[in-house]
């Protein structure tokens, strides 16, 4: 006997561009699992994404399929996660390879995983700008980001004397 | 990442993975950066200059920075530390600068938290020097904490003269702890202790300090007595006056209460208790007439940790139910049978519905405690009964060891085990059970015997037979008092159905 289809999705971008996914791949997105689980009738209209563009969601599907099937973190086991997220930058091989991609995409990938609500993704982009900031003097992270320096020297000087009070934690 | 398109909730999710340096570099990047950052990176302070650097200029030049308007510093602070170890106080440094500090700690107005090593370590032993650092700390921290400050953790030095004056100024706080720092002061200082090594820090301790910051701090919440005297505490009226309406955490090493509960005392400040923390054994503290006071007082308690265990004290557990979480520490003895059944048979069954979480310990070098000991027969009925039980963590001693009949020890081990497993096995949400037995004793038996790596072997060959019911997951730990200590080679692992956490050993220390 066959195994029972796995059931196909369609989504729609912000460039119209659409995709037909299966259901266990997109449900990595906790929103989009939101959605489906709310829709009692199945609907043939494609779900529209419109914070996200084609190009982006290409790259989450990419990252969803490669990761279906493992779990997603339980309420109870996120505020424990939490702690070890925070401590770590460490990136899996896949991940990094995954995640090497030009800034603006990085960015993309980063606020569409916020919008979809996939955690693992938020965090494998979030570590990895993390990892491109360690060990740089302001001037290298504004060059690196492309950020204007606002601050007046007087103002400068004053945060670095503040900055002498705060705990190593 | 430049400001436009990055909100400042991932912003926020990206700082959350950098180290200390990287935050604070951020902090220079941009104002938008700044003002996201700030509040994160000022939100815990320390003095900043440290021992480690000592060079007349790098202070005075620090300190200088100390005496100029610090407004973030001012707006986002909430916690400051003030130790031994940050705080030098350089004594050949002109100390007209560090009024200057303490100008700025008393700036503070978002401070909600002070910690304050109050003993000097530095390398100046001059009398006067002392005094005057504490003066200039006493000083800034009064300040400091004028109505707005919540949390304050004492580390005095109490050979200062000018402490006590000082602490029976500070308001409104809702936590306290005071605690003897790592050298144990209390207990070490030829002040407070004479030469006949009869303790004299009790009265003026109490009714120069304690006393008077309590009852100058009703609204406390979290009250920490953590000082050396267990035989001459402070007593109830001192540190739980009628006043402390809203006190909800206790914990206390001593606490000197009259044998006989005086009438209509019921301790009103326990009514609110839902922590209490009794850090002395029964054999230095006997303190049943607190016990009777509690049952009285009927407190809505959720946790318990008692380093004793006593007729009061079960009879005042019998009397309620509700308990979340029941710890017996480092226990001693236990005076009565009556004691043990009234715990099997009433207590656990009281607060079965709640109980999460249950743990017996003994001192280290305790090996037995009739009764309290696990034995399948009395304490089944009420294990069993523990259905919300999460964590278990029981003695469990060994039978006797006899070097020359390893198997029939290993035997009678797999039984005692394996009958607390087939108990726990039907608790569904027990994920932990952590076995206690002694550390066997050094070279008793006939000639040279390494008892602990014996035992460990033994107990090696048992672990593997165990089984928790349905192959369920669960931690075990086997615990001798000081660390898990079952030797698992990989080979192990295969067979056991229960998750064994405990760190590998050197099996070559065989030597019996």
């Amino acid at each position: 006997m066959a195994a029972p289809a796995t059931q196909q999705i369609k989504i729609r971008c912000n460039d119209e561009k659409e995709f037909t996914v299966d259901r266990d791949v997109l449900e990595r997105s906790v929103l989009i699992k939101n959605m489906l689980e709310d829709v009692t009738e199945q609907q043939d209209a494609p779900i529209p994404l419109p914070n996200v563009s084609g190009p982006v969601m290409a790259k989450v599907l990419e990252y969803c399929t490669h990761h279906r099937g493992e779990p997603l973190p339980s309420a109870d086991t996120e505020q424990s996660q939490d702690e070890t997220r925070k401590r770590t930058t460490d990136i899996s091989e896949w991940d990094q390879k995954f995640i090497t991609v030009d800034q603006e995409m990085l960015f993309e990938i980063i606020l569409a995983a916020n919008y979809l609500d996939i955690k693992s993704l938020l965090d494998v982009g979030c570590k990895t700008v993390a990892n491109m900031i360690k060990g740089k003097t302001p001037e290298e992270i504004r060059k690196l980001f492309n950020i204007v320096n606002d601050f007046t020297p007087e103002e400068e000087a004053q945060i670095k004397k503040e900055n002498e009070w705060a705990e190593d934690r | 990442m430049s400001q436009g398109p990055c909100p400042s909730d991932i912003l926020l999710l990206i700082f959350s993975h950098l180290d200390p340096q990287s935050k604070r570099q951020l902090c220079l990047v941009s104002r938008y950066f700044h003002s996201i950052f700030a509040p994160l990176v000022l939100r815990n302070i320390r003095i900043p200059f440290c021992q480690e650097n000592t060079s007349s200029d790098s202070i005075d030049s620090r300190l200088q920075t100390c005496s100029s308007p610090l407004p973030n510093l001012y707006e986002h602070a909430q916690a400051l530390r003030v130790k031994a170890q940050n705080y030098y106080f350089p004594h050949h440094v002109t100390t007209s600068l560090l009024p200057a500090l303490w100008d700025t700690i008393a700036r503070l107005k978002s401070l909600k938290s002070l910690q304050v090593d109050w003993e000097y370590r530095g390398e100046c032993e001059d009398h006067q020097t002392i005094e005057e650092y504490h003066r200039h700390i006493v000083e800034g921290v009064l300040r400091a904490t004028e109505d707005h400050l919540e949390g304050l953790v004492l580390i005095v030095d109490l050979s200062s003269q000018t402490l006590p004056v000082a602490l029976k100024q500070i308001r409104g706080l809702k936590s306290l702890r005071i605690a003897h720092d790592q050298h144990g002061w209390l207990c070490s200082k030829s002040s407070i202790f004479g030469d006949d090594g009869v303790c004299r820090c009790d009265r003026p301790w109490m009714q120069d300090i304690i006393k008077p910051l309590i009852a100058a701090n009703p609204m406390l919440e979290t009250l920490e007595l953590v000082q050396g005297c267990l035989n001459r505490g402070p007593k109830p009226n001192d540190t739980l006056p009628a006043s402390l309406k809203n006190l909800t955490s206790l914990t206390f090493s001593s606490l000197e209460i009259p044998s006989v509960p005086e009438k209509g005392g019921a301790l009103s400040p326990l009514r609110n208790l839902r922590h209490l923390t009794v850090r002395a054994p029964y054999r230095q503290l006997k303190i049943d007439a607190f016990w009777d006071a509690l049952g009285a007082a009927k407190p809505p308690l959720e946790t318990l940790v008692s380093f004793q265990i006593c007729l009061p004290l079960v009879n005042f557990l019998k009397s309620f139910s509700g308990l979340r979480s029941l710890e017996f520490q480092r226990i001693e003895c236990c005076d009565s049978p009556e004691v043990v059944s009234t715990f099997l048979q009433h207590v656990l069954p009281r607060h079965a519905d709640t109980l999460e979480r249950l743990s017996i310990h003994y001192r280290h070098d305790v090996d037995s405690i009739p009764g309290l000991d696990f034995d399948p027969k009395t304490w089944a009925p009420a294990l069993i009964q523990l259905h919300k039980l999460e964590y278990l963590g029981i003695y469990a001693p060994p039978p006797p060891l006899f070097p020359d009949h390893e198997d029939t020890l290993s035997s009678r081990l797999s039984k005692t085990y394996q009958a607390l497993l087939d108990i726990v096995g039907d608790m569904s949400n027990l994920n932990t059970l952590q076995i206690h037995y002694p550390e066997p004793e050094f070279g008793c038996g006939t000639g040279y015997v390494n008892w602990s790596s014996w035992l460990q072997r033994v107990l090696n060959r048992v672990v593997p037979k165990l089984r928790v019911k349905g192959g369920r997951p669960m931690r075990l730990d086997l615990f001798n008092g000081t660390q898990n200590c079952v030797p698992l080679d990989d080979e192990t692992w295969g067979y056991i159905p229960v998750t064994v956490c405990v760190p590998e050993v050197d099996s070559s220390d065989d030597e019996d």
